[in-house]
């Protein structure tokens, strides 16, 4: 041992030595655990799922309870709230999660296909972000929209984004549509391929989706803004516009091999398999009297083998096991039956879109005529949908089923081709409301809200709002307490900007 | 304090008086009661101002007047104050220690010993004989009622359950409050081995603070405040409670060396501490929802008991059980078996003049109360020190622990025990339902037709004796921490390098059953009511590495006769890294193929791994601090103590990531103005007064001020997720939390201030300390409205104010030359906490959010108030509906909080030669808890109340109702059926606010009486000694009577969480008792 050791030099050396590596050593902060990056590939899925989700689960239930397809089940509890048109400040916390969600991932895939010039993907998420928009505007009303999505910091750090009126997002979705379509070019030497979930990179359907998507933005305003619907239709129409046919369809196709099921039957098992929604008397009662073969689609007979709805509402009542019909597992509503984890969620169809078209050739606001003759393929879209897309539903057999139901001599069959507009529109909407059942819940909804078909809904058994109709989602909790530019709750009766019928 | 003061003058004038006279030289040793030189000590000759201090082997020499009757004055930090006559040339004194509460050496930050006069703050030290009284397990829980200040709650009072241990209130949202735990001067890792901390099924496997053996540990003291603990930094914003190991002991120089062996063994039996009450009338049945025959519910609904024979559950084969028709008393206790536990101790231990040993092994083996649960857990400890030759020293501390434990499931889980309990009606022989291989019990067994069929009566619940096998959940920790120093002493300078690690390796695995069976009597069962599982199977793997390195050096001097220093510098450089991997296959999710083969080979779905954001595989945690610490003092009298920290953090960027945080604390040991008088000697014997000021600076959580980022993570719904990749798909999105990069890292201010009392000869010893503490630039996710797309913001956004008192006392009433003592002691804490401010615009942030109850840090209300619903008053009066009567939900408020107002302890000793009888009582008052159990119980009607008018319509007392829409209120008269208030207002959650319940108790927390058997006895043998008892811990509670439900101290968010006061049908906590021998040689 060396006896001149000197213990405070030592010391000193070991000081420096931790200080000059200091900054190096401190620089373990960046988070190794979640990607600093994405792709255009990974984001453009994950918010196509984003939406999925919230159009197949909440959208779908709280539109299809509201639309009259669907009721809450006695033996159950999840969703009297919603029947009872009385719901809870957090009922459509999660929609409007999810939509946000969405519409941020659509923001972020924009911005990075900017930088990098993928001009397809731009265009997509325009489209997309223009869908959500509308959904959301739709549900809620004025909604945070110009300055929405741009709470980090490297986005502007908007905290307390300013409310919108539901005619600023209007305009802005309908500029957002008209620059994707600037950009869509299905030559393009960059298109996406699987991770486009929906069209798998066909820029040609995207461009039938936007057609579709306008006529769809522009028909909403129909009653509060006539002028302005009818003058973006026939600037549409000037263009040659293709719409979604059939086989075009929009929707998100789901399956049950691994996580991949049907988010409505993910939620199901979420809660353990409780068969909630049963159908609702107010559209199997119409279905029956029309003969409609589509019942077989939508809903499993009862226990007795008839197709039996419960009155809206009506579930303060004894419960006898397999009294009720459900909605069948094409529309994910079997919640016991696995293959419900099959179903797609339909985001834009063709058979809505052919609906669309009627009622644009039924206003006269296109040079197309023929209304008749596209509501009657609408319906048949309908059927061949389900054949089609959905090959397993052995119940009908594609035109043999529909001619009987259109030559059956039902009620809903019957287009009043020389009627009024009114009485055309009825038919219009109340045919795309069936064709609609369970599977676009939100939309059928929604059009009810516009247009107020159809005419024969019920007031819930337990509606605590006495004899209205709900008319609106309410804004979510987190929303009013969080955001200081948030302008009040607004009550589940007052109706949104184009509700004016 | 006028005549105080007289007498401080009188004797500074006595001091002044001098003699000039021939001298001679006096020498002299002074050692302490080992024997071992005394170094410092004042000696003096009466009445001058003669005097010197002894030197580092505790020599002195003293030039003195010859002739005269010379009386020597010795003075000694510890020792008090000592008058010796004079006889000779040579005096050689051995002190014997004074004030045995207030006096003496007392572990301190950095695992530093300093004189407890010397200290500004307040500290509470626990000795080995104290903590051990009660003979529990936990060394934590061990500590409840002995200190004041600590706020100790143990969910299950039992081996391997949680203990929290938060110090002078909660100061952080995000980061963790549980104080510091500090083993032979290394932080470990306080991990939380809690599974779910959404509460709704957690399990329970406790937190590793306890994996250390209270036999093992020779004291604990326990740094409340931050002027105790700032030299731990960030580390020690919380306080610390620092546990000091056996060590083996020292020879006397030129002595052999010196052998202890020490053998104990324990055996403790465990019981339910409390069980919920239920009541005693009514049997299962649904009579309110006009079901005729319902055999198969869960409700305790049905008709007064009739005491007649009736068939029950289901029809099998055409035959049916039979039971009359009526109540069984203390039903719950039917399932629940006598835990049992032996501890085994050995230690072996001994010491040459320079070099030390210890070593012991330690085994625990328990059952628990619920079947097939065990805890077991093997300790070895090793340590040794060497003084080597030119001044070098080192010292060697390992220990590695084995803990390997299956608990039962808890709270919403399928597997959940107590839930399955609480829903079996009240007429329902719980004994009887323990052979699973009876079909009329069983949850599967194949029929005739080859279908699966359960026959156990409940369709909504599972057989508890089932979900207590077959739910297995298990965890098995690996662990070794230590410390190892060397050091360099060479008079007043020691410098020296201290590495602590502790390395974790702990894995859990999480087996959930398959079960697929219809009901066997499809008449009455709902075939919409099948128990369907897939069974599933997770497993957890997580490695903690804590890695710290202090290289300290430090100057000891005494300047003058009146001033003396103690000055420290160092550097800290500390790691800390957690990797976590669960591998999970996911029941809802197709699960399993095989039944019960639990292996990732075994899938029909995809085999998950953990998702972050929301968990973090690894995590990476380092600083850097330097360090400082002077201490003077003026004649051992008077002590100031100023301490530094810098510290660099690697969670916060440069520019934020260097804070320096200063402290200061002085002490006056009043007292000794007062020498010599008569007042000090019959009254006031010690006296000292303190003061400190100190700050800590807390940096931010890992990652905390990252940007998004993006994961490949689910996607949500309420109740669903899809997990990509989707079809082979790769989908990431970008996640929904980020922090500012410009965090600052939290700080605390505290002051305190105390005293330190002790009367008429150590009779009587008091401390009091009252604190002030407010912490800035708390650190938190801010909840962002979800139409920025994203949902947490990590943000600097307020401030939480900590005040209290905390009070120790200790008195001797009786203490007889024939060996009769008895000693009271007692302590009370009172802490107020204030959520002062957060962000603008923010009131409220949620600690967890579940079943419709918040725990919330709420600007203006202590820290875990509640936030929900509850009944609605107008004027003082419940407002209810008019056509139900049933009173309407308010919306959610804040009330209520999980606070207790205050805590208190009291205990005794009675000592009779070797018999000790040792009590002590704790009590925490005031707070509230979420009792799933009530809401349960209710929702089932199995709960007391819900017998109320014998379940018969009444008008609820004092209540009103709204006339339409307007604001006025008329009496009600509308009478409410308390079937649709108890199942469908309190068991659905609608008013969850009548679901908290005072959380107040009483706790019989130790009962002891040992006997050291007097060597007489066996002197003949190789025994050194030889001591018996018998013991119990947690024995006995009391609870207000609204509360009927539980212990509230379950809980189910997790020992160490942040949020509390939730019992979501945790498993109950244990009563223990049992009796321990234990022999040295």
């Amino acid at each position: 041992m060396n006896k001149k050791i000197r213990p405070g030099i030592v010391c000193l050396m070991l000081l420096t030595l931790g200080i000059s590596s200091c900054k190096k050593y401190l620089n373990v902060n960046t988070n190794p655990n979640v990607s600093q990056t994405a792709t255009v590939q990974t984001l453009l899925p994950a918010a196509q799922l984003i939406l999925g989700s919230a159009v197949g689960v909440d959208l779908e239930i709280n539109g299809s309870i509201w639309g009259q397809y669907w009721t809450q089940s006695p033996a159950a509890s999840q969703y009297i709230t919603v029947d009872d048109y009385s719901p809870t400040p957090d009922q459509f916390s999660w929609p409007w999660q999810d939509l946000y969600s969405s519409a941020e991932n659509f923001y972020q895939l924009y911005n990075l296909a900017d930088t990098q010039k993928k001009k397809q993907y731009k265009a997509i998420s325009l489209l997309m972000k223009a869908y959500t928009f509308q959904l959301i505007t739709d549900g809620w009303g004025d909604v945070p929209y110009k300055q929405a999505l741009k709470g980090q910091y490297a986005d502007g750090h908007v905290v307390n984004p300013k409310f919108d009126s539901q005619m600023v997002v209007y305009n802005g979705i309908i500029a957002d549509i008209d620059s994707a379509n600037a950009l869509i070019n299905p030559a393009d030497a960059v298109l996406p391929g699987v991770d486009d979930l929906i069209y798998g990179g066909n820029m040609t359907k995207w461009q039938k989706f936007s057609n579709t998507l306008m006529l769809k933005i522009l028909l909403r305003m129909a009653y509060i803004n006539p002028t302005a619907a009818q003058a973006g239709i026939t600037a549409l129409y000037a263009t040659a516009p293709a719409f979604i046919g059939l086989g075009d369809d929009a929707f998100v196709g789901y399956g049950y091999n691994s996580n991949n099921r049907n988010p409505f039957f993910a939620e199901e098992v979420g809660l353990f398999n409780v068969q909630n929604v049963i159908a609702s008397s107010t559209c199997v009662d119409s279905m029956l009297s029309n003969n409609d073969p589509r019942i077989n689609i939508f809903y499993e007979p009862s226990g007795s083998g008839a197709y039996v709805g419960n009155p809206q509402g009506n579930h303060n009542i004894a419960y006898t096991s397999g009294e009720f019909s459900i909605p069948s597992q094409y529309v994910a509503g079997d919640a016991q039956n696995g293959a419900s984890a099959n179903a797609p969620v339909n985001l834009l169809t063709s058979y809505e879109s052919l609906f669309l078209q009627a009622e644009v050739a039924a206003r006269g606001w296109a040079n197309i005529g023929g209304d008749s003759l596209l509501f009657a393929q609408a319906i048949k879209a309908n059927f061949d949908y389900y054949t089609t897309q959905i090959t397993s539903v052995l119940a009908i057999t594609g035109d043999s089923a529909y001619t009987a139901y259109m030559t059956g001599g039902g009620y809903w069959t019957s287009y009043p081709t020389r009627g009024s507009l009114a009485s055309k529109l009825n038919f219009i909407i109340t045919q795309k409301w069936f064709a609609m059942c369970g599977n676009q819940g939100f939309e059928a909804w929604t059009e009810w809200r516009r247009t107020g078909y159809p005419n024969f809904f019920t007031i819930s058994k337990t509606s605590l709002i006495g004899s209205n109709f709900p008319e609106r989602f309410t804004y979510p909790t987190i929303e009013q307490n969080s955001n200081a530019s948030f302008p009040g709750l607004a009550p589940v009766t007052e109706k949104v900007w184009w509700d004016v019928q | 304090m006028k005549r105080v003061c007289l007498l401080f003058v009188l004797l500074l004038t006595f001091g002044t008086y001098a003699f000039a006279q021939a001298t001679h030289t006096l020498t002299g040793k002074i050692t302490d009661e080992k024997g071992l030189g005394y170094p410092g000590a004042g000696v003096s000759l009466k009445g001058t101002q003669i005097g010197t201090v002894t030197d580092i082997n505790g020599d002195f020499m003293l030039d003195v007047p010859d002739g005269a009757n010379n009386i020597i004055v010795i003075q000694a930090v510890g020792y008090g104050t000592r008058e010796i006559k004079e006889s000779g040339q040579s005096l050689n004194v051995k002190l014997q220690p004074m004030s045995r509460e207030l006096e003496g050496t007392v572990v301190t930050a950095l695992a530093v010993k300093r004189e407890k006069r010397e200290l500004g703050y307040s500290t509470t030290t626990v000795n080995a004989e104290e903590l051990t009284a009660g003979e529990g397990t936990s060394a934590l829980s061990d500590l409840a009622g002995k200190v004041a200040g600590a706020n100790i709650t143990s969910t299950t009072g039992g081996p391997g359950g949680s203990t929290r241990i938060v110090l002078r209130g909660e100061k952080s949202i995000t980061k963790n409050n549980n104080a510091l735990i500090i083993v032979d001067g290394v932080i470990t890792n306080n991990f939380d081995r809690t599974s779910d901390p959404n509460g709704l099924a957690q399990i329970d496997f406790g937190n590793s603070a306890n994996d250390i053996d209270p036999d093992e540990i020779e004291s604990i003291t326990v740094l409340e405040g931050p002027a105790a603990s700032a030299l731990y930094g960030a580390a020690g914003a919380n306080g610390a409670v620092m546990i000091t190991t056996k060590h083996g002991r020292h020879a006397e120089a030129g002595k052999p060396s010196k052998l202890d062996i020490t053998y104990k063994a324990t055996f403790t039996q465990s019981d339910v501490l409390k069980y919920p009450s239920v009541q005693s009338q009514f049997g299962q049945g649904a009579i309110y929802t006009g079901q005729i025959d319902d055999r198969g519910d869960n409700f305790s609904w049905g008709p007064q008991y009739d005491n007649q024979l009736k068939p029950w559950g289901q029809a099998i084969n055409g035959q049916q059980q039979v039971k009359p028709y009526s109540y069984i008393p203390n039903n719950f206790s039917q399932f629940f078996q006598h835990g049992q536990d032996l501890n085994n101790f050995v230690s072996l231990s001994g010491g040459t003049d320079l070099s030390t040993y210890y070593l012991s092994l330690t085994s625990l083996n328990s059952n628990g109360i619920t079947p097939n649960t065990f805890y077991n857990k093997y300790s070895v400890r090793f340590n040794a020190t060497t003084q080597l030759t030119n001044n070098f020293y080192s010292t060697i501390n390992v220990n590695y622990i084995n803990s390997y434990s299956r608990v039962e499931a808890q709270g919403q889980s399928t597997g959940g025990v107590m839930q399955q309990l609480e829903q079996i009606p009240t007429d329902v022989p719980i004994g009887s339902l323990s052979n699973l291989n009876n079909p009329f019990n069983s949850m599967s067994y194949t029929d005739a037709n080859g279908i699966q069929r359960f026959g156990y009566f409940g369709s909504f619940a599972l057989n508890p004796y089932w979900a207590a096998q077959y739910y297995d959940n298990r965890d098995n920790t690996n662990r070794v921490l230590g410390d190892f120093s060397m050091g360099y002493k060479k008079g007043d300078f020691n410098i020296y390098d201290r590495v602590g690690i502790d390395v974790t390796d702990d894995i859990t695995t999480y087996k959930t059953p398959e079960i697929n069976s219809q009901s066997a009597d499809q008449t009455i069962y709902y075939p919409e009511f099948p128990h369907t599982n897939a069974g599933g199977f997770q497993q957890q793997d997580y490695t903690g590495l804590r890695f710290y390195n202090d290289l300290i050096g430090n100057y000891v001097h005494q300047l003058s006769q009146n001033f003396g220093i103690n000055a420290l510098v160092g550097d800290n450089t500390t790691m800390k890294q957690d990797e976590n991997l669960t591998a999970f296959i996911n029941p809802s999710n197709n699960g399993l193929v095989i039944p019960g083969f639990y292996s990732f080979t075994n899938n029909t779905g995809p085999v998950s791994v953990n998702q972050p954001p929301a968990s973090e595989p690894t995590s990476k945690w380092r600083t850097f601090a330097v360090y400082a610490d002077i201490k003077l003092n003026f004649q051992k009298e008077l002590y100031l103590d100023l301490t530094g920290r810098n510290e660099w953090s690697s969670t916060l960027i440069t520019g934020q990531n260097s804070y320096f945080y200063p402290g200061a604390n002085a002490s006056w040991v009043f007292t000794e103005r007062l020498n010599g008088t008569n007042f000090k000697d019959k009254v006031l014997n010690y006296g000292k007064i303190r003061a400190g000021l100190a700050s800590v600076s807390n940096d931010a959580t890992p990652y905390a001020n990252n940007s998004a980022g993006f994961s490949q993570s689910a996607i949500n719904t309420a109740f669903g997720s899809i997990i990509p990749p989707f079809n082979s798909v790769p989908a990431y999105q970008i996640n929904n939390s980020f922090g500012a990069q410009y965090l600052k890292p939290e700080l605390t201010r505290e002051y305190e201030v105390g005293t330190d009392l002790s009367f008429f000869r150590d009779r009587i010893a008091v401390s009091f300390t009252y604190y002030n503490d407010l912490t800035h630039n708390l650190i938190t996710g801010v909840p962002l409205p979800y139409s920025t797309g994203y949902i947490l913001n990590y943000i600097n956004v307020g401030d939480i104010s900590n005040k209290g008192e905390e009070v120790s006392l200790r008195g001797t009433p009786i203490s007889t030359k024939w060996g009769l003592k008895w000693d009271l002691f007692g302590t009370y804490t009172h802490n107020v906490s204030d959520v002062v401010s957060l962000t603008n615009g923010v009131n409220q942030i949620d600690l967890s959010n579940i079943e419709g109850i918040g725990v919330m840090a709420a600007v203006g209300h202590p820290y875990g108030t509640f936030y929900t619903t509850d009944l609605t008053y107008e004027n003082g009066h419940v407002v209810v509906d008019p056509t139900t009567g049933l009173p309407v939900p308010s919306k959610a408020r804040l009330e209520g909080s999980f606070q207790p107002k205050f805590q208190a302890s009291w205990g005794t000793d009675l000592t009779y030669k070797s018999i000790k009888l040792h009590v002590l009582f704790t009590t925490k008052q005031g707070g509230e808890y979420y009792s799933n159990t009530k809401e349960l119980l209710d929702f089932v009607g199995a709960a007391q109340e819900t017998t109320e008018n014998n379940r018969n319509p009444l008008v609820w007392a004092n209540s009103v109702n709204q006339v339409g829409t307007t604001g006025s209120y008329v009496t009600n008269t509308t009478k409410y059926l308390p079937y649709n208030y108890w199942v469908n207002e309190i068991g659905n959650g609608s008013i969850q606010g009548q679901n908290l319940v005072n959380a107040s108790f009483i706790k019989l927390q130790e009962a002891a009486l040992s006997y050291k058997i007097p060597q007489k006895y066996y002197m003949h043998s190789p025994f050194g000694s030889l001591e018996a008892g018998v013991f119990g811990n947690n024995l006995v509670i009391w609870t207000p009577k609204s509360n009927k439900y539980d212990d509230p101290e379950e809980e189910s968010l997790g020992a160490t969480g942040n949020a509390q006061g939730i019992n979501f049908n945790a498993r109950p906590s244990l009563r223990n008792y049992g009796a321990f021998i234990k022999v040295t040689f």
